[in-house]
C-alpha cells in the first residue's frame, strides 16, 4: 500500500512541482475565489514513513468538510504540500516558500522533530503559524521565541517519556536500559527519563546510542550491553525502521534473555508490523500513544478513522498504521478554521492570537476546552496518554494495566 | 604527489559513507558536540585536509575543521545539481593554490543526496613534500588545464632558464576533471657558475656588516637598557611565576621607559583580572570537552568498525574502540596490554601481509594500504576482516603510530562467494533469467543471463535500462499482461503466459515467472523473472485442445455412454449420456473407482436378470492397427423407467495417454426388442402359414394314396381348397401389410373423395356369405372431404366390417354411422357381438393375435394391424372400444381435407 501511494504521489510531486493542491482548491480557482492555503510539510520522500500518509488524509478530510460548509471567510480551503524528505535543510526551505506565500496562513509539520526545529527561526522570522501534528521534541513548543507561533496537538517526549516510565515503575522495573538515536530526539528523551528516574527512585543503568538513518542490520550488541548494565526494562525511542531491527534481535535471543520493551511511538509512523515481523509477538512490547481506532472515545473518531481506511483501501480502520496522524491533524485542521472565521481575516498574528481564544471545539481526539492560550501551545496533556500493545494481526490495542 | 591527491580523494568518499557523517544531517541540534572532533580526529591522524567539511545543498556548514565561513565560491547551481546527482566535483582555486573535492552524501532514509563533504589541499606544501627527497638543482610547478601556473617551488634561484619537462599529473575521478599538469625546470651549468660565485660575495660582505652593527648597537644600548632590563627582568619573573603582581614592576626610568613601566604595570593589573576571567573559563571549557569526549566514546563505542591507533615506539596500542571487542572477542585492555594476543588471532599464512603492510608502511612506499585479513577469533569463530592502515610520520620521517579501523566483513565476503556460485548457475540456466530494479522509474531492465540472450534474441546491452515491455511489441493488453501488471502493483509473484515478439519479430510464447525480492524493511526491491520459451508445448496443447473439443463434443452428442479412468482407476472424464446408465451426474461420479461405478450399475440393474461380475467377462481384441487389448464385454439389464433396459458395457484397458482404460455403454434395449419381435413374427407366420400346409399335405397325400368313396373324396377336395384359400389369403395380407410398412404410403394414390361416396363403394362391394344381416348407415357428413388412396380406405373399411360380421353371427345388428367434427371425419362400426376381455383388447393391434381362440372364426389376425397401418399412412387413427360379449366399436378417424382449390376432376375420380 505505502510503496504504491508512495510511488505514485513521487510521481505526481514530480509533475505538479511538489505543489499539490485538492480538487476543491482547482474547482475553486476556476470561480475566481482564491483558496485560503494550509501548507503542509511532509517527509513524503522518506522510504518507510506512513505518517505523512495518515496526515494528509486527516488534513484533506477536514478541508472537505470544511469546504462542504461553505469554507471559512467565504473562501474554500486548500493544502498545499512540500517535502523534506526528513533533511532539516530542506524543511527550513519549505517552510520560507510557505513563509513567502502571502495565501498560506499556517502549516502542518510532519513527524521527524529535527526537521521542525530547525523551522523555528523562519517561521518567526516571517510569522507563520506551525501547527505540530506529530513531532514531540519538547524544544518546538519550548523554543523561546516571544510571540510564540507554534501550537502543538500531539504528546511531547516530556509526558511521552514520563507515560512509559511511569507503566515501567508500575510493572515493579526500577532498572531502565535507554536504546535513544544520536540527535536531539534521543537526547531530550534521555534528559527527561533521567529526570523522572530521579523522582522516583529509578535508575537509567546504560544508554546506547544508534545512528540516524537506518543504516545498521543489528543491534544485538547494544542490547548485551543494555542487559549487562542490569537493565530490567528497555526504554526504546526510535522510528520504524532502527526499531524493527532491534525488537527482532531482541526476539533472536531465548526466551528467558529477551527484556520487556517499553517503546516511544516513533515506530507508529511507518507499516512497523510488516517490518517487525513474528518479532513483534515474541517480545513484551508495549508503546505509548494517544488514540487508536479501538480505544477512540468518540462516535467522531471513529468515523472519521473509517474513514481513512476506506480512502486508503485497507480491510478495516484498526488497520491504520499512522492513525494519530489522521486525528491530530484533522483536529489542528478544525481548530485553525475556528480561529481564522474568529480572526475574520487571514492574518497571521490576528490568527494566532484567535487560536489562543478557541473556548471549546468537540473534536476527534476528545471535547477540547481552550485547548491553547498565551503560555500554553499543547493541546493535549498527560492524561490524554494511554499504553497499547500490538495484537496479532498487527494491529493496536489497550495494553493491560500494570501487569507484569 | 598525484598519487597523495587520489588517496586523500577515495578517503573522503569513504568517510561521506560513514554513519557519524549521515546521522550528522538530521542532528542539527547535537552534531556539533561530535562530528567536528570527529573530522577533526580523523584528519590529525590520517587524512592531510587543509579544511575537512560537511555543508547540506544550500552550502551551510554542518560541522568541519577550520573556521566556519559563508558557502564556498566553487558551490554553484551547476555544481549543486552535479552532487544531486551523485557525481564528485573537484575545482582549483587559484589565488590560495588549494584543490577543492567535494562528494555528495547519500541520506539513507530518503536515498536522497542531502549533503556534501568537502576537503581543500594546499598545494604547496604538498608539493614540497613530495618533491624534497630527489630535487637539489630543479624548480617544480604545477600547472592547470591551461598551462599557467598554479604553484611552484624553486631550490636553485636560477632553475627558470634551464630545460623543462611537463606532464600531465595521473589522476581519479573527480581530481581528473582538473587536467593538472607537472613542470620540472632543471638548471643549466654556467648560470650555477655565475650565480654561485655572486652569491658567495653577497654572503661574506653582509656578514661583516652585521657583525659590525651588533657590536655598536650593544655597547649604546647597554647604557640606555638599564631600566628596560629592570623591568624585563619583573616582567620575566611575572612570566615564569605565571601570576601578574603589578607592585613587583619597578616606577623606574624616565620618559618613555618611565611611561613603559606604568603601561606595563597597568597591563599586569588588566592582566591580572583577565587571567582569573580565563581560568573560570578554561574550567568550564574543560568541562565541555570532556562531556564531549565522553559523547565521542559513546558514539566510537556504537561504531561497528574498529578504530584503533598503534603507537611504533612503544609497540602498543593507544587507542582500541569497543568494536574490536566485537570483532576479535579479546577485550579492550587485554588487547592494550598484550598486542601479541591480537597477531596470534590472524591465520598463519595471512601474518605476512601485516608484516608486508608495516615494512611498507616504515619504507613510505605507501602511507595508506588496505588489506583483508582471515582471523580466528578466541571464541573460534572464524572471520574476515578488512583493515585499513595509515602511518603517521614525524616532520623528520620518523614512523610514529600507525592507525587503522577494521571492518569485520565475514558476511560481505560470505555473501560474494555466494553471489558468484549463484551468478554462475544462473549464467547456466536454461531458462531466461531477467532482473528489474523496481525503486527505480519504470521499472528497469538491470540484469539478464545468456538464456535471456538466447530466447529473445536482444543482447544484454540492448535489453538492460528498458522496461520488460519491449518484448511484447503493440500487444499490451493480453490478459497475462494485466495480470502481470495487477501482481507487479501489489509486490505480488505472479506465473503467467504471454505472448512476446524476438528481436528478429518471431512471436513466441513465455512461460513467465515473477518474484518480488523485499528489502529489510520488507519493501519491494526488485523483481527476478523467469522465461520459457514454451511456443511447442503451446502450439502441441492447442492442437490437442481443438483434438479433445471435437472429441469432447462428439461424446457429448453420442447416445452412448462413454467414461475414461486414470491410472489409479479413477474416473476422470464422463459424457452426458452416462447419467442415462447411472441415474447420478457427471460431476459426482467424477473421481469414483470403476468398480464404484460397476456397483452403481447393479444396484440400477433388473433383479431378474443375472449381474455380470466386472472380473468374469475378460475378452481379447485386436485393435485396427494390429495392438491387442483386454476387452470386458458384458450385457446387463438396467430397470428403466417403464420397462428394464438391455445395456451392453464394454470396457477396454490398457489405454495410453491420459486414460488407462475406458468405458463404453450402449442402450440396446430397441435392437434386443426388434429382434425379439423379429424371431416371435416369425415363429407366429411360420406357425400360421404350416397349418393350413399341414393341412393341405395330409389330405393331398390321402387323396393320392387311398381309394376313397367319391363322396368323401369331395369333401377332401372342398377341405384342401378351402385350406389352400386360407393360406393364399394369409400370403396376401402378409405380402400387403410388408408392402405398406416397406413403402410407408409412397405408392399411395391419393384423390379428394366424400367420406360418403367411399362408405358406400365399400359396402356395395361387400358380400358376406351366408349371412343375410345389412349394415344400418348413419350418414352425417356425407360431403366431408377426405384426401385418401381410396382402394386402401375401402380395405380398411372392408376389414372393420367383415370382423363385425364374423365376431356377431346371430347377435344383432350392424351399424356403421359417418360423423364429422372440425378436425376429423370419424367412419364408426359397432356391432353387438362376443366382444373382447381388456387383456385381449390390449394384443388387438399385434400381428396374427387373434381373440377367438377356438378356430372356429376364420382369420389370419392381420386384419387390424393392417387397418391401423392404413390409418396411420394417412394421418389418421383407428380406434377400438369393446366389452366382452357385449359389443366391439371400431372408430376410424381420418383428417378433414380443408384447401380450397380442389379441381372437380379430382373430386370426381371417386365419385
Amino acid at each position: 500500500m505505502k510503496v504504491i501511494l508512495r510511488v505514485s504521489f513521487i510521481v505526481v510531486a514530480a509533475i505538479a512541482g511538489v505543489n499539490i493542491s485538492t480538487a476543491q482548491g482547482a474547482a475553486d480557482s476556476k470561480t475566481g475565489v482564491k483558496p485560503i492555503i494550509i501548507g503542509f510539510d511532509s517527509e513524503a520522500g522518506h522510504l518507510t514513513s506512513t505518517s505523512d500518509d495518515a496526515i494528509r488524509i486527516g488534513i484533506a478530510i477536514a478541508i472537505e468538510e470544511i469546504n462542504a460548509r461553505g469554507g471559512v471567510l467565504g473562501r474554500p480551503l486548500s493544502i498545499e504540500e512540500r517535502d523534506n524528505r526528513s533533511v532539516p535543510p530542506r524543511g527550513v526551505a519549505n517552510a520560507r516558500a510557505f513563509g513567502e506565500n502571502p495565501d498560506v496562513v499556517a502549516f502542518i509539520a510532519g513527524k521527524f522533530s529535527p526537521v521542525v526545529l530547525e523551522q523555528l527561526d523562519t517561521v518567526h522570522k516571517n510569522g507563520l503559524i506551525l501547527l505540530a501534528a506529530w513531532s514531540a521534541a519538547d524544544g518546538i513548543t519550548r523554543n523561546g521565541f516571544r510571540p510564540n507561533n507554534v501550537f502543538r496537538l500531539s504528546l511531547y517526549d516530556s509526558i511521552a517519556i514520563a507515560a512509559l516510565m511511569e507503566d515501567a515503575s508500575a510493572r515493579g522495573y526500577t532498572k531502565i536500559g535507554l536504546f535513544a538515536p544520536n540527535t536531539g530526539w534521543g537526547r531530550s528523551s534521555l534528559d527527561a527519563a533521567r529526570e523522572f528516574a530521579r523522582k522516583k527512585g529509578m535508575s537509567i543503568v546504560d544508554v546506547q546510542w544508534h545512528n540516524w538513518g537506518m543504516q545498521e542490520k543489528t543491534f544485538v550488541g547494544s542490547y548485551e550491553k543494555l542487559r549487562e548494565a542490569g537493565a530490567q526494562l528497555i526504554l526504546m525511542v526510535a522510528n520504524e525502521g532502527e526499531g524493527a531491527v532491534f525488537l527482532k534481535d531482541i526476539a533472536s535471543k531465548p526466551s528467558d534473555a529477551r527484556l520487556p520493551v517499553n517503546s516511544h511511538w516513533g515506530i507508529l509512523g511507518g507499516n512497523f508490523p510488516a517490518m517487525a515481523g513474528t518479532s513483534l509477538h515474541e517480545v513484551d512490547l508495549r508503546i505509548v500513544t494517544t488514540i487508536t481506532y479501538r480505544t477512540a472515545k468518540s462516535a467522531k473518531a471513529r468515523r472519521l478513522l473509517e474513514s481513512a481506511a476506506v480512502r486508503l483501501g485497507l480491510a478495516g480502520p484498526e488497520y491504520l498504521t499512522s492513525v494519530v496522524g489522521v486525528a491530530q491533524a484533522y483536529d489542528l485542521v478544525h481548530m485553525l478554521a475556528i480561529a481564522i472565521s474568529q480572526a475574520k481575516s487571514i492574518d497571521r498574528a490576528a490568527v494566532r492570537t484567535q487560536l489562543e481564544r478557541i473556548a471549546v471545539y468537540d473534536g476527534a481526539m476528545k471535547q477540547f476546552r481552550l485547548p491553547f492560550s498565551a503560555t500554553q501551545r499543547e493541546a493535549l496533556t498527560a492524561s490524554d496518554l494511554q499504553m497499547v500493545r500490538f495484537r496479532p494481526d498487527g494491529t493496536l490495542e489497550a495494553a493491560p494495566r500494570s501487569s507484569r | 604527489m598525484a598519487a597523495h591527491l587520489n588517496q586523500l580523494a577515495r578517503e573522503l568518499s569513504d568517510l561521506s559513507n560513514n554513519m557519524l557523517v549521515t546521522n550528522a544531517i538530521s542532528d542539527s541540534q547535537g552534531r556539533s558536540s561530535y562530528l567536528a572532533p570527529f573530522l577533526n580526529d580523523i584528519n590529525k591522524g590520517a587524512y592531510g585536509f587543509h579544511e575537512l567539511r560537511l555543508m547540506d545543498l544550500t552550502g551551510v556548514t554542518l560541522a568541519g575543521t577550520g573556521s566556519v565561513s559563508r558557502a564556498p565560491l566553487w558551490l554553484t547551481p551547476e555544481v549543486v545539481k552535479r552532487l544531486e546527482g551523485g557525481h564528485k566535483h573537484a575545482s582549483l582555486e587559484r589565488e590560495t593554490q588549494r584543490v577543492v573535492i567535494a562528494v555528495p552524501v547519500l541520506f539513507p532514509p530518503s536515498r536522497t543526496v542531502e549533503g556534501v563533504l568537502y576537503g581543500t589541499i594546499a598545494l604547496q606544501p604538498l608539493l614540497v613534500s613530495s618533491s624534497q627527497a630527489r630535487a637539489s638543482d630543479v624548480a617544480v610547478s604545477i600547472l592547470d588545464r591551461e598551462g599557467r601556473t598554479v604553484t611552484k617551488v624553486e631550490f636553485y634561484p636560477t632553475a627558470q632558464n634551464g630545460h623543462n619537462l611537463q606532464r600531465v599529473l595521473d589522476m581519479i575521478s573527480p581530481l581528473d576533471t582538473l587536467g593538472l599538469q607537472a613542470e620540472l625546470t632543471v638548471d643549466g651549468f654556467d648560470g650555477v657558475w655565475l650565480t654561485g660565485t655572486l652569491v658567495l660575495v653577497f654572503i661574506c660582505g653582509g656578514l661583516i656588516f652585521f657583525f659590525l652593527t651588533v657590536f655598536v648597537s650593544m655597547r649604546v644600548a647597554r647604557s640606555i637598557s638599564q631600566p628596560v632590563l629592570q623591568l624585563s627582568a619583573a616582567a620575566a619573573q611575572i612570566a615564569s611565576s605565571g601570576a601578574a603582581v603589578p607592585d613587583s614592576i619597578p616606577l623606574v626610568g624616565y620618559g618613555e621607559v618611565a611611561d613603559l613601566a606604568r603601561s606595563l604595570r597597568l597591563m599586569a593589573d588588566a592582566v591580572q583580572r583577565n587571567q582569573s576571567i580565563l581560568e573560570d573559563r578554561v574550567q568550564s571549557r574543560t568541562r565541555d570537552l570532556q562531556e564531549a569526549k565522553s559523547r565521542l566514546d559513546d558514539v566510537m563505542s556504537s561504531v561497528d568498525d574498529a578504530i584503533w591507533s598503534y603507537v611504533a615506539r612503544e609497540r602498543q596500542f593507544r587507542v582500541v574502540s569497543e568494536a574490536a571487542e566485537r570483532i576479535t572477542g579479546i577485550r579492550v585492555r587485554d588487547i592494550i596490554s598484550d598486542p601479541i594476543r591480537l597477531l596470534n588471532l590472524i591465520e598463519f599464512a595471512d601474518r605476512r601481509k601485516v608484516r608486508a603492510a608495516l615494512r611498507q608502511i616504515v619504507r613510505r612506499r605507501s602511507e595508506s594500504l588496505e588489506i583483508d585479513l582471515r582471523i580466528t577469533t578466541a571464541s573460534g569463530i572464524a572471520k574476515v576482516v578488512r583493515t585499513r592502515l595509515r602511518g603517521v610520520f614525524s616532520a623528520s620521517g620518523r614512523l610514529l603510530r600507525v592507525d587503522g579501523i577494521s571492518t569485520d566483513i565475514t558476511v560481505r565476503v560470505s555473501t560474494e562467494i555466494r553471489l558468484r556460485l549463484l551468478e554462475r548457475g544462473v549464467n547456466a540456466s536454461e531458462n531466461g533469467i531477467v532482473i528489474t530494479d523496481y525503486r527505480m522509474p519504470d521499472n528497469p531492465v538491470i540484469y539478464v543471463n545468456p538464456a535471456f540472450e538466447r530466447i529473445t534474441g536482444y543482447g544484454a546491452l540492448e535489453a538492460i535500462g528498458r522496461n520488460c515491455r519491449f518484448l511484447l511489441g503493440n500487444d499490451l493488453q493480453q490478459p497475462g499482461v494485466i495480470e502481470l501488471r495487477a501482481a507487479i502493483n501489489a509486490g505480488h509473484p505472479a506465473r503467467v503466459t504471454v505472448r512476446n515478439i524476438r528481436k528478429d519479430g518471431a512471436v513466441f510464447w513465455n512461460d513467465l515467472a515473477i518474484s518480488p525480492v523485499l528489502s529489510t524493511s520488507g519493501k519491494v526491491t526488485h523483481y527476478v523473472g523467469v522465461i520459457t520459451d514454451v511456443t511447442a508445448k503451446r502450439e502441441s496443447e492447442s492442437a490437442q485442445q481443438i483434438y479433445m473439443a471435437r472429441l469432447e463434443s462428439i461424446l457429448s452428442l453420442s447416445p452412448d455412454g462413454f467414461a475414461t479412468f486414470d491410472i489409479e482407476d479413477r474416473l476422470t472424464f464422463a459424457n452426458q449420456a452416462i447419467q442415462r446408465f447411472t441415474d447420478i451426474s457427471v460431476e459426482d461420479l467424477h473421481g469414483l473407482k470403476m468398480r464404484q461405478v460397476w456397483g452403481i450399475l447393479q444396484r440400477r440393474s433388473d433383479g431378474r436378470y443375472p449381474f455380470p461380475e466386472i472380473e468374469h467377462c475378460f475378452e481379447h481384441e485386436d485393435d485396427p492397427g494390429g495392438r491387442a487389448y483386454d476387452v470386458r464385454k458384458a450385457v446387463m439389464h438396467i430397470s428403466g423407467p417403464e420397462s428394464p433396459r438391455v445395456v451392453q458395457a464394454a470396457i477396454r484397458d490398457g489405454v495410453t495417454g491420459l486414460a488407462a482404460s475406458v468405458m463404453f455403454l450402449r442402450d440396446m434395449t430397441r435392437e434386443s426388442e426388434v429382434n425379439r419381435m423379429k424371431s416371435e413374427f416369425l415363429s407366429t407366420a411360420a406357425h400360421e402359414l404350416r397349418t393350413p400346409m399341414a393341412s393341405i399335405l395330409g389330405f393331398s397325400e390321402l387323396l393320392l394314396t387311398r381309394e376313397l368313396a367319391p363322396d368323401i373324396r369331395k369333401d377332401l377336395y372342398q377341405t384342401v381348397y378351402d385350406q389352400a384359400t386360407r393360406l393364399s389369403n394369409l400370403l396376401n395380407e402378409l405380402l400387403d401389410l410388408a408392402r405398406i410398412e416397406a413403402r410407408m404410403g409412397r405408392d399411395f394414390k391419393y384423390t379428394v373423395s366424400p367420406i360418403g361416396s367411399i362408405v358406400r363403394s365399400t359396402l356395395g362391394a361387400l358380400m358376406i356369405p351366408g349371412d343375410s344381416r345389412i349394415v344400418k348407415v348413419n350418414v352425417d357428413s356425407e360431403e366431408a372431404l377426405v384426401r385418401v388412396d381410396g382402394e386402401k380406405i375401402q380395405q380398411a373399411l372392408t376389414n372393420v366390417i367383415s370382423n363385425a360380421y364374423k365376431y356377431s353371427a346371430g347377435r344383432g345388428d350392424i351399424e356403421l354411422s359417418v360423423t364429422c367434427t372440425a378436425q376429423d371425419v370419424a367412419v364408426t362400426v359397432r356391432d353387438s357381438g362376443i366382444g373382447m376381455t381388456p387383456e385381449q383388447l390390449s394384443h388387438m393391434f399385434e400381428r396374427f393375435y387373434r381373440a377367438d381362440t377356438t378356430g372356429n372364426i376364420p382369420g389370419t389376425g392381420l386384419g387390424l394391424s393392417l387397418v391401423k397401418e392404413i390409418m396411420e399412412i394417412h394421418g389418421g387413427e383407428c380406434r377400438i372400444a369393446s366389452e366382452h360379449q357385449v359389443g366391439t366399436t371400431v372408430t376410424l378417424l381420418l383428417p378433414i381435407f380443408r384447401e380450397a382449390a380442389v379441381s372437380p376432376a379430382e373430386v370426381a375420380v371417386v365419385a
